[in-house]
């Protein structure tokens, strides 16, 4: 369990050492990278749909932008 | 008394988008509208295990689903627009059949739960201002299926940085879920009620600040809050428990009727949900992008979620990529859940579900767009005047497994459709 618990706690600082490094301020025609749509942050309606079955088959929903609650589905 | 109507008038109207706003009245210069946009979907989605809590925990678990659905945008003008989605969801499910069949003969009756369907649609509404960087979003959802009707209303705010290199968007949204109590056929006895409520509210809470990092990285982190409160056990799943001694209302179970000995499931009537999401997006080469997803997940059933996913798109042509990724999940078991007859009958809260069980699982696919430039194909309808451009086409394939068995296929085809303002 502590393992578990040291695992996360690494993954969760990694993520946050990858966010804030190197940001800089960006100008508008600036972003040709950016403004690709595979750089959206949110997720495209194909995901959208696996998404939606994937948070009937596991307990856990959320955070993804997708299904939180509600409905039914529990087939 | 008849200001009142003009101003109530107006007013719907506004939300309608039949009066232009202030400031696109303001603004003399020739405007270009969006595009409308529609995306036709298909989905195919199959699984099968062993698992079934339909039959306590054991059993199949086979499902086809065949799901077309359709999302719309319109532009009302520079700053409005709505926007619809609908479907249907048409399954047929081997597990729900055995909400009559408690004994699990191979040659029972297929009962009229083997298959059923669903409707569904979301009406939703977003005004912009571009002067303060800010926009406002509404909806309203509803779906239906032979035994949940549902309805929900959400609202969103969003304001982007001065140099809109930053985002922050916060969004609420209520679910009411009425349902028909469908018991386990041995349970149907003289109407009792083994559940204390038929109606389920679910609220949800979800913030996203998101940043662009520097030309080639964005990122963002999203927090939801959920609240449920109601009916969250399933009335047509059935437990077995290895010390059977009394009955759903205490009274002594008749030891000789093992295969009787089910009780319909119980939960506790309030679970909340924390999951925390990150999201990683960077153009790694011109034909190469990395996108990476962490989320960790807690609720109060002592569900403790770590789910990572990476996709590799690869850009092969101008108008074609190739989307393979890969998905890795791990949770910890709720505290209600326990297998087939192995739960103690003292316990108040008990489920087989194995979607609550502990387990790790995988799932791999592949993704196909294909968007030319001038789109797929194009024409210009006599209807409307305007062009119509098949833009894009998405072909999607995933492989899922769990550890405890159970295997699923997603199939998926997209069709994104414009025309052109």
């Amino acid at each position: 369990m502590t393992s578990m618990k040291q695992q996360i706690r690494f993954i969760f600082f990694g993520l946050l050492l990858l966010l804030f490094n190197a940001c800089t301020s960006v100008k508008g025609y600036q972003k040709m990278y950016i403004n690709d749509p595979d750089m959206q942050l949110s997720l495209t309606p194909l995901e959208n749909f696996e998404n939606g079955f994937q948070s009937y088959r596991e307990g856990v929903s959320g955070a993804s932008g997708g299904k939180t609650g509600g409905g039914c589905g529990c087939n | 008394m008849r200001m009142q109507l003009k101003l109530i008038l107006f007013v719907a109207c506004i939300f309608l988008g039949l009066v232009p706003s202030a400031q696109i009245l303001s603004d003399t210069s020739k405007v270009h509208l969006e595009d409308v946009s529609i995306d036709f979907l298909f989905n195919y989605y199959e699984q099968d295990g062993i698992h079934s809590p339909v039959t306590g925990g054991l059993g199949t678990e086979k499902l086809n689903n065949i799901a077309p659905s359709v999302i719309v945008n319109i532009p009302i003008d520079t700053l409005r627009s709505i926007s619809y989605s609908g479907g249907v969801d048409y399954y047929s499910s081997a597990s729900s059949d055995n909400i009559n069949n408690p004994y699990l003969q191979a040659d029972h009756i297929s009962s009229a739960s083997a298959s059923d369907f669903r409707v569904y649609s979301k009406l939703g509404f977003k005004q912009k201002n571009k002067k303060k960087k800010t926009a406002y979003t509404g909806d309203l959802g509803m779906s239906f299926e032979f035994d949940v009707a549902s309805v929900s209303v959400g609202g969103g705010f969003s304001k982007i940085s001065k140099d809109e290199n930053k985002e922050f968007s916060l969004k609420g949204a209520y679910f009411f879920d009425n349902w028909k109590l469908i018991y386990p056929i041995e349970h149907r006895n003289g109407g009792l009620d083994y559940l204390a409520t038929d109606k389920r509210h679910s609220f949800n809470l979800s913030m996203v600040e998101s940043w662009v990092m520097n030309k080639k990285m964005n990122a963002s982190i999203n927090v939801d809050l959920v609240f449920q409160q109601g009916l969250l056990s399933t009335p047509f799943h059935r437990v077995y428990f290895s010390d059977y001694d009394m009955d759903q209302f205490g009274n002594q179970a008749d030891p000789t009727a093992s295969l009787l000995n089910s009780r319909v499931e119980q939960l506790p009537d309030f679970r909340f949900k924390v999951p925390v999401g990150f999201r990683y997006n960077f153009y790694l080469a011109d034909f190469l992008l990395v996108k990476a997803y962490y989320r960790f997940y807690y609720d109060t059933w002592n569900v403790i979620g770590n789910t990572a996913q990476i996709e590799l798109p690869f850009i092969l042509t101008k108008f074609l990529r190739v989307y393979p990724f890969y998905r890795y999940h791990h949770q910890s078991s709720a505290k209600y859940f326990a297998p087939f007859a192995t739960h103690q009958s003292s316990a108040t809260y008990f489920t087989s579900d194995y979607d609550l069980s502990g387990f790790d699982s995988h799932r791999f696919g592949v993704g196909l767009k294909i968007a030319p430039l001038f789109g797929v194909f194009n024409f210009k309808s006599k209807a409307n005047n305007r062009a119509n451009v098949l833009k894009s086409i998405d072909l999607r394939y995933s492989h899922y497994r769990r550890s405890d068995g159970l295997v699923a296929n997603f199939y998926s085809i997209g069709l994104n459709y414009v025309i052109k303002r």
